[in-house]
């Protein structure tokens, strides 16, 4: 819900969606072309675009990178610990019964590299999610002819998430205020009324729907008009420049 | 003119599938270019007539007929029947399908197969109309209860239909909002628009409404128009229906000498002036 108000609300939420959507996707790509200098320069270039420009505030920006940390940390572990052979080759080993476990120095290698790729593709995700709204990103994908039975449903969950949490909202006022969870006993018996309610009031509420489109003339087919949008001939140099010096950096850094 | 009837429902008997009859050979005939109300207690069947008059639900005996002519229930006469008669749900939250207003309101005119550049023109004027232009570029999950409901009426007025079906459209709304809505429905009634409402506002009827019919229990127990409806009609049961407010000072006023006007006051500026 935080991301979805932030993507209405920040200062890129006018810039055309294809635009963003290509400057992440270019970048991210660029992660895996390149290696862990790129990588880092990624992580920055998104966080100065998305905090500085976009006004994302640095604090929610940071919390939400530091939701993928935790997974990464534990993979990243599990990468740098390994079950070796050759003693020789290991920084530290240790035997447990029969096997031997070891730290590499390609296996820190691996791990380093892996930990800021994936921050970096992370980050370029977030850029995209935190300055382009839902809508923007179906529309997109309509273009691209991804089939509109999958984005129809896309378009109607996504609507439709927000009606069943406030509805949600609403139930969960009202059993804690009648005392619903105020003992533990008492809190798995609400929460199960309250998921069984849910399910009943979300299954009449999509036959009202159907009703209410049928109303306005549906055959089956949800066609709308999309907002328009200009592209930015100076966006459009800026994306192609900041690729180019992140290319050409990464090639001159490699030799 | 009196035989102008653009809806007329003739005996409509409706049954849900679990049985239960909604509605028991109901006759409605609503007036083109004028504003009806229908008052009746929860359950009485209004909505059910309501889903009859565009074609959703088809009777089980009985017919509707739009323009003096009987529907047919093919794919494009309900289409045509839909573009003529709109309908505004009660909740917004379940007629906004989109979470983008814009997409929201251009749905209807994109499915009458308009081309997109005029669709495009209809919408922005509705949201001129509807006063929520200033909301276009807003998620409908951002918008006030009253902003949806704007939405909503603006959903069914870009079709441009002959008939406005609107089901308890001020129900939760504030006082500005109804304002605003009444405006709009005023304006729509000068274009020669014909609007039909539910409603349980008793005094609000009274003073907005050409004609009223009341229901009850899946009949039409009352007609006629609210002066009349509201003083002579002895078969109304005063349990479903309270006086308006309007009507019982002006009574009591007639009673007590303080007034010897003889027509009833419509609003409450006629009845200022009825007192000297």
């Amino acid at each position: 819900m935080l991301i979805d108000n932030y993507s209405y609300t920040n200062r890129m939420y006018n810039v055309h969606p294809v635009e963003k959507l290509l400057f992440a996707f270019l970048t991210m790509i660029l992660c895996f072309v390149f290696d862990i200098y790129t990588n880092i320069a990624v992580i920055i270039l998104m966080f100065m675009i998305t905090v500085l420009k976009a006004k994302i505030p640095g604090k929610v920006y940071i919390k939400l990178m530091l939701i993928p940390f935790s997974f990464l940390m534990i993979s990243v572990l599990t990468i740098i610990i390994n079950v070796i052979g050759d003693k020789s080759a290991a920084l530290i080993s240790l035997d447990i019964f029969e096997v031997t476990l070891g730290i590499t120095p390609k296996g820190i290698s691996t791990a380093v590299t892996l930990f800021f790729r994936t921050l970096a593709v992370v980050s370029c995700l977030y850029f995209l999610v935190l300055t382009t709204p839902v809508v923007d990103i179906i529309d997109i994908l309509k273009k691209l002819k991804i089939p509109s039975l999958f984005l129809e449903l896309l378009q109607l969950t996504y609507r439709l998430i927000f009606v069943l949490f406030d509805a949600a909202g609403e139930v969960y006022t009202s059993q804690n205020s009648r005392l619903g969870y105020a003992t533990l006993e008492n809190s798995y018996r609400s929460l199960g009324l309250l998921i069984s309610s849910l399910f009943i009031k979300s299954y009449k509420d999509s036959q009202d729907l159907y009703v209410a489109l049928e109303a306005r003339c549906y055959n089956g087919e949800l066609k709308v008009i999309s907002k328009d949008y200009r592209f930015c001939y100076r966006n459009l140099i800026f994306i192609v420049l900041i690729e180019l010096v992140l290319i050409s950096t990464s090639i001159l850094l490699r030799r | 003119m009196k035989d102008q009837f653009i809806l007329e429902a003739l005996e409509v008997t409706f049954e849900y599938s679990d049985g239960t009859k909604a509605l028991d050979g109901v006759n409605m005939l609503i007036e083109k270019g004028k504003k009806t109300a229908v008052l009746g207690p929860n359950g009485a069947g209004k909505t059910t007539l309501f889903l009859h008059f565009n074609g959703i639900l088809k009777p089980k005996s009985g017919k509707i007929l739009y323009n003096r002519e009987e529907i047919k229930y093919n794919r494009t006469e309900l289409t045509k029947l839909r573009k003529n008669v709109g309908i505004v749900f009660q909740n917004p939250d379940i007629q906004l399908f989109s979470a983008s207003v814009y997409q929201e309101i251009s749905f209807g005119p994109m499915n009458l197969d308009i081309p997109e550049n005029v669709v495009k023109e209809k919408v922005e004027k509705v949201m001129k109309q509807m006063k929520i232009i200033d909301v276009k570029d807003k998620p409908t999950h951002f918008l006030s209860y009253g902003q949806k409901k704007s939405v909503s009426i603006a959903d069914i007025i870009v079709m441009e239909p002959e008939v406005i079906i609107l089901d308890e459209p001020t129900v939760y709304l504030d006082p500005n909002h109804v304002q605003e809505i009444m405006s709009v429905f005023d304006k729509l009634i000068e274009e020669g628009k014909t609007i039909i409402l539910s409603t349980h506002d008793v005094d609000f009827a009274y003073s907005w409404a050409d004609y009223i019919y009341v229901m009850k229990n899946g009949k039409v127990v009352a007609k006629g128009e609210p002066e009349v409806i509201f003083t002579n009609v002895k078969e109304l049961d005063w349990r479903d229906l309270r006086k308006p407010m309007l009507l019982e000072i002006y009574e009591i006023l007639k009673e007590k000498g303080i007034i010897d006007e003889n027509s009833i006051p419509k609003n409450i500026e006629e009845l200022k002036k009825y007192i000297k």
